[in-house]
């Protein structure tokens, strides 16, 4: 999607669903994020297992391919539910849709909630993002 | 501190601290975050655009400190966390390279219910000035 056919703020309605989201767990990404992170926990060295934020973290930059989140744009709160364990070189699909809008007091909130599946349509993680927008 | 030992579910009471963890934000990690996560908003990695906001200098991404609330879990509760954790946090204020933030729990209530335990925390991740960056709270359910 171009960058002019990114969906605004104004534009965005409760109920939204976004364009489903598939991402390929490579290795490498994987060994980078873990870097970045610092994390050293013996779940994850050698096992393949993905942590859950990272499913997350990628499930959200997978949205700013669709909605345009200007500069100013703050990231509120996050919930995130681990129901699954995922790994390296699976498919993880992300669903997401708008789950609430609100507009009070200067603020412009956008709420949007998504779940990611594996390739077999086990969920893998759930959860919600909260923005406000400029 | 030591991954190799998690926390004895059995001993687990209403007060209980989890052991805390504590990182310190540096800004060739926040950039390095951005690489992994493909998050390359300005605010985290340009510091002359930083500069120029209102947030006076780059700020780490809110879902890499996440990410060390979820290590903080991990690190308590082990694989339990990563098939049964849920995390519902508010992000407070920026984390900034520099800052030394640590990340900390207490249990709040432990219910059982139908051969379910849910271990429900208060969570908290603080600078170094004792200023609030993340409050929230973690819910992990257990089959007993």
């Amino acid at each position: 999607m171009t960058e002019q056919q990114k969906i605004e703020y104004s534009q965005l309605e409760v109920g939204y669903e976004f364009p489903p989201a598939s991402y390929n767990l490579g290795s490498a990404d994987v060994s980078a994020y873990l870097k970045a992170t610092g994390e050293t926990d013996r779940l994850f060295q050698n096992t393949g297992i993905v942590p859950p934020t990272a499913i997350a973290a990628w499930s959200l930059i997978a949205l700013l391919d669709y909605v345009d989140m200007p500069s100013g744009t703050i990231h509120l709160a996050q919930e995130l539910e681990s129901v699954g364990i995922a790994k390296e070189s699976d498919t993880i699909t992300c669903h997401a849709r708008v789950s609430r809008k609100q507009e009070r007091s200067g603020l412009r909130l956008l709420d949007i909630e998504f779940k990611v599946q594996d390739q077999n349509g086990d969920l893998v993680v759930a959860g919600k993002s909260s923005f406000n927008f400029p | 501190m030591s991954t190799d030992q998690r926390l004895d579910l059995s001993t687990l009471e209403q007060g209980s601290v989890l052991r805390e963890m504590t990182k310190e934000i540096v800004q060739e990690n926040v950039a390095l975050y951005a690489e992994a996560s493909k998050d390359f908003n300005p605010i985290h990695i340009d510091e002359e655009f930083a500069r120029n906001t209102p947030l006076g200098g780059t700020i780490a991404h809110g879902m890499l400190i996440l990410a060390y609330v979820s290590q903080m879990m991990i690190s308590n509760f082990g694989q339990d966390w990563l098939v049964g954790g849920k995390l519902n946090a508010r992000f407070k204020a920026p984390a900034r390279p520099g800052d030394t933030i640590t990340v900390s729990g207490t249990v709040r209530k432990i219910e059982n219910d139908e051969g379910r335990t849910f271990i429900k925390c208060d969570i908290l991740c603080q600078n170094q000035a004792g200023e609030t960056v993340i409050a929230g709270n973690g819910t992990l359910t257990v089959n007993t």
